[in-house]
């Protein structure tokens, strides 16, 4: 993969090669490109995907079919769901003791200003608009890793 | 003339004047007839009578004449006066008692319209009349009253039957008319009353009908909002998302292999990238549009001068590369929505400069004001626009083919700008149309209305 990365040396002893990821999105084209960018990342992450809301939380909380889920270290939220809309899983993640503690990015196709407020006081730490090219998604990926994740991040589960 | 003038017509005022002015005679000869009755004081009664009787004779004969005329009125007020005064001189010691009270009373009913000046000149007047007979009786022309005075007894038989009953009837005159008249006056007010509160009724009916329909109204309008904001969304994220996705698709295919993948493939992917990358900008511009014109704003005054400066200082960049020369003459005040006003004027100078030629490009902008018209002129020297383009520029997504080609621009339009333009100036009640021809460069002509003639003259 040809892709460069910029990313500086990891603090903490954290890398991302033991970091799991969840991507919630209904979109399995957006799901595919996803996984290839984050997964190209040196070192790597590990990519989970769902393509629900209550499927979402059913592997937030190590619900069946996903009991053997790992804590991910944070979550790519699309904020259009099928079943369960965005702000409503944030909410049920914020009431959750462990789980409130997960990093949240929500992306979207645009950012109406109804949406920001909602997203913002369900709890999301970021809300960014969806790009459309490779190298503008990359960027938007690593500046949650490197802005709300990396140096805040203080306990996780791993598995 | 004042409004108590008005009030009443002059023939109204004398019609009115006269029951009240039989009633007033009848009983002051009444009166004399009672005193002497009364042995209070002799006074020749029959005298009076006659004079009393001539001054109604000649009220009926003058009837339509002091009605029809003030001056007649005033006449016969004067000719009353004097017929009062001589009654005075019959009245003999009672006189002082009596003519203040008759003469005031002709004050209050005197047949015609008196102001507050004439008030004084009748009063003044009736005084000078009474001076007259006090003159002559002291010249000896007329004689004081009589002191024999023939005692006029009062007959108990069957002329005093006739005398009652010609009294009563004059009576049942004077008192049935003045009646009339204070009910009249009272019916006029009741039946103003009534048709005031019928009128305040309907006026209420009315309003809640209109409230009523003004509610249904904004409650349609606030429907269609709804509807229309739904749609927009859905646009935004369900079309959007797939679009996406195929960029994201086929710009990592290229990533992924870059110098692996056949030259043709890697063309075929750009091709796709491009199609898609155009797409997703007509998306965005569509959804510009109809955020624009949707936006409910108040008209107000708005200076195109200053909406050409923020477009051109936007397009600053693009002009300075292409070199082109803008010239931008004085330009009027339009009365219109300013943010919509403001996207109109981006969307035709955006299009000026981008399809200008790169060597010796020239924009202009000017202005004429006709009447409550104004009309905004933008051209270009760029290659032109045929003739079967004219119209169809204006619809959704339409392009011309070879402007693009000619102008060599990397990124073709959306064919949103101009659609938006017609919009804009649609809902301002103005036209657009385009003056144009191949090779011949292209001029904008936008109607719009100018800024009200009354604003003119606040400024």
């Amino acid at each position: 993969m040809q892709v460069a990365d910029v990313d500086r040396p990891p603090a903490n002893g954290l890398t991302r090669s033991q970091m799991p990821v969840l991507v919630v999105d209904d979109n399995p084209g957006f799901l595919r490109v996803a996984r290839a960018v984050l997964e190209s990342l040196t070192p790597p992450f590990l990519v989970h995907t769902v393509q629900s809301g209550r499927g979402a939380l059913a592997f937030l909380r190590r619900e069946p079919p996903f009991t053997e889920a790992p804590t991910p270290a944070f979550v790519v939220l699309d904020l259009r769901l099928p079943d369960v809309d965005g702000p409503t899983v944030l909410r049920r993640i914020g009431e959750h003791e462990t789980l409130r503690a997960i990093p949240v990015l929500v992306v979207s196709q645009a950012k109406w200003a109804e949406d920001e407020v909602a997203v913002r006081e369900a709890g999301a730490l970021d809300f960014r608009v969806k790009p459309s090219r490779v190298d503008d998604l990359r960027d938007v990926f690593l500046d949650f890793w490197e802005g709300h994740v990396r140096d805040h991040h203080d306990s996780c589960d791993r598995r | 003339m004042d409004a108590e003038e008005l009030l009443l017509t002059h023939a109204e005022r004398f019609r009115h004047s006269v029951p009240i002015r039989l009633g007033a005679y009848w009983a002051f000869l009444g009166g004399a007839v009672l005193c002497t009755a009364l042995q209070l004081y002799p006074m020749p009664i029959i005298a009076m009578g006659v004079v009393t009787l001539t001054e109604a004779v000649v009220l009926g004969l003058s009837y339509r004449a002091a009605a029809g005329s003030r001056l007649m009125a005033g006449a016969y007020l004067a000719f009353e006066g004097i017929c009062q005064t001589i009654l005075f001189w019959f009245c003999g010691d009672l006189r002082l008692g009596v003519a203040p009270i008759v003469y005031t009373f002709e004050l209050i009913n005197p047949g015609l319209y008196l102001g507050r000046l004439a008030h004084f000149v009748v009063a003044n007047g009736l005084g000078a009349l009474y001076s007259l007979l006090i003159l002559l009786e002291q010249t000896g022309v007329l004689a004081l009253i009589w002191s024999e005075v023939p005692v006029w007894r009062p007959d108990l038989g069957g002329a005093s039957v006739v005398l009652v009953f010609a009294s009563m009837n004059v009576a049942a005159i004077f008192v049935s008319e003045t009646r009339r008249l204070l009910e009249g006056r009272t019916l006029d007010l009741v039946f103003a009353k009534q048709a005031l509160q019928e009128h305040s009724a309907e006026l209420e009916h009315r309003v809640q009908e209109r409230t009523a329909a003004l509610e249904r109204s904004y409650r349609d309008v606030q429907r269609q909002s709804d509807e229309l904001q739904a749609f927009v969304y859905a646009v935004t994220h369900d079309l959007k998302n797939p679009l996406s996705a195929i960029l994201l698709t086929a710009d990592l295919a290229l990533k992924r292999n870059g110098g692996a993948l056949p030259t043709e493939c890697r063309e075929d992917l750009g091709q796709i990238m491009r199609m898609a990358g155009h797409t997703e900008d007509m998306i965005r511009d569509l959804l510009g549009l109809f955020s624009i014109t949707s936006t409910q704003e108040p008209a107000d005054r708005v200076e195109l001068e200053r909406l050409v400066s923020d477009a051109l200082t936007t397009l600053r960049p693009l002009i300075q590369a292409k070199n082109v020369r803008v010239d931008v003459g004085p330009l009027p005040a339009c009365r219109g929505q300013p943010t919509k006003l403001a996207h109109l004027i981006g969307n035709l100078l955006a299009n000026a400069v981008k399809y200008v030629s790169p060597i010796g490009g020239h924009v202009d902008v000017t202005a004429t004001v006709e009447g409550d018209f104004l009309e905004l002129s933008v051209s270009d020297n760029g290659p032109g626009i045929p003739e079967e383009y004219h119209e169809r520029i204006f619809d959704l997504f339409t392009r011309v083919p070879e402007t693009e080609r000619s102008t060599g621009n990397d990124e073709p339009g959306t064919g949103v700008g101009l659609a938006t333009v017609r919009q804009v100036v649609a809902m301002h009640g103005g036209s657009v149309w385009v003056e144009s021809s191949p090779g011949a460069g292209a001029c904008f002509r936008v109607r719009l209305p100018a800024i009200d003639s009354r604003e003119i003259v606040e400024r």
